[in-house]
């Protein structure tokens, strides 16, 4: 039989979470095939994430994982990012 | 029930800053890795962040401030609202000390084999941006630990260790008219007297010296010369491991 799951132990670096959020989304489509081309300006996240600080005092979290709270989850933070779209990752 | 979840501890929130920040720059770096690493003109910047956490906020036994995060139903925790924004680089440079290039000493801390900094000084050190034995160099042990608790001890001793002289690899080149030479990179290689080089046991001449190479004559055209012992600062000091990488083939010396 399973242990029941300790949703504390899936929580992931901080860097690691924006890292995921942002890397699937597309920064362009379309092109002179399409007649158009589209570029992303800025993205604006906002989003409930549980989060806990970790060893050495990193900030580890996770999107919630259920629609359903239990009083076992950890109570819900909140982050708000702002992105902008730049060439060649330069800050 | 549950008996395996983890006691949140308290970290002083200084702590928790600088880790966050640190975060951040890993956050961007990746960002910025995908722009190298694949064929992407474009990628996200972090420009700005606000976090609303869910905290406990403590006084220690020595006055400092402890953050400690709320679990699962615990009542009366506190909204801690961090609103982080963008620092370019040519603020960072306006508004604080730099530290010189890396031409000095680039070897990570963590080559560092005598003097080894624990893991909590190293991280202190990371939040402060310190990764090189060069940038080490640039601190004051002394304002170090008043600032960030790393015992000024542990860093004269991880800077003590950081000044021997250490030999990092060897490669086989060619002067101009066709010598063939081994050039020896390392760090602090000279220091008052010229420094003795052997190879294979065999003393050679030192045509060049500075503190991050030496340049000897090979003991022939295909004969990167094995072991590699350099006698200077009154010390013995050979290619230890592999680290820093054996010979190379030949190639056309650039002195």
């Amino acid at each position: 039989m399973s242990a029941p799951p300790r949703p504390w132990l899936s929580l992931r670096p901080l860097a690691e979470v924006l890292s995921a959020v942002t890397g699937p989304l597309p920064l362009e489509a379309g092109g002179a095939a399409a007649g158009a081309r589209v570029t992303v300006s800025t993205l604006d996240v906002d989003l409930p994430l549980e989060m806990r600080i970790g060893d050495g005092a990193e900030l580890r979290a996770s999107l919630p994982r259920g629609r359903m709270a239990t009083g076992f989850d950890l109570p819900l933070g909140r982050l708000v990012a702002h992105f902008d779209v730049t060439e060649g990752g330069v800050r | 029930m549950n008996g395996a979840r983890p006691q949140n501890r308290s970290f002083p929130v200084e702590e928790f800053l600088q880790a966050l920040t640190a975060q951040l720059d890993r956050a961007q770096d990746a960002l910025a890795l995908k722009v190298s690493g694949t064929n992407r003109p474009l990628t996200w910047a972090l420009r700005d962040l606000k976090l609303d956490l869910n905290v406990f906020v403590e006084v220690g036994d020595n006055g400092r401030v402890m953050l400690r995060s709320a679990g699962p139903n615990e009542a009366g925790a506190s909204t801690l609202h961090l609103d982080l924004t963008t620092v370019t680089r040519p603020m960072v440079e306006e508004n604080s000390w730099s530290f010189q290039g890396d031409d000095d000493d680039p070897r990570s801390l963590d080559d560092l084999q005598v003097g080894k900094l624990d893991d909590d000084s190293r991280r202190k050190l990371d939040w402060l941006g310190v990764r090189t034995v060069s940038q080490l160099k640039q601190l004051d042990p002394g304002a170090v630990q008043q600032v960030f608790g790393i015992p000024a001890m542990r860093l004269q001793a991880a800077l003590a260790a950081a000044a021997r002289p250490t030999v990092l690899g060897h490669e086989m080149v060619e002067s101009d008219d066709g010598e063939a030479l081994v050039r020896i990179r390392g760090v602090n290689l000279i220091g008052g007297a010229a420094p003795e080089v052997h190879l294979d046991g065999q003393p050679v001449e030192v045509l060049e010296a500075t503190p991050r190479h030496l340049l000897v004559r090979a003991l022939g055209k295909d004969q990167p010369g094995g072991e590699v012992e350099v006698f200077t600062r009154g010390q013995r000091v050979t290619l230890n491991g592999g680290g820093g990488g054996g010979p190379t083939p030949p190639r056309s010396a650039a002195r």
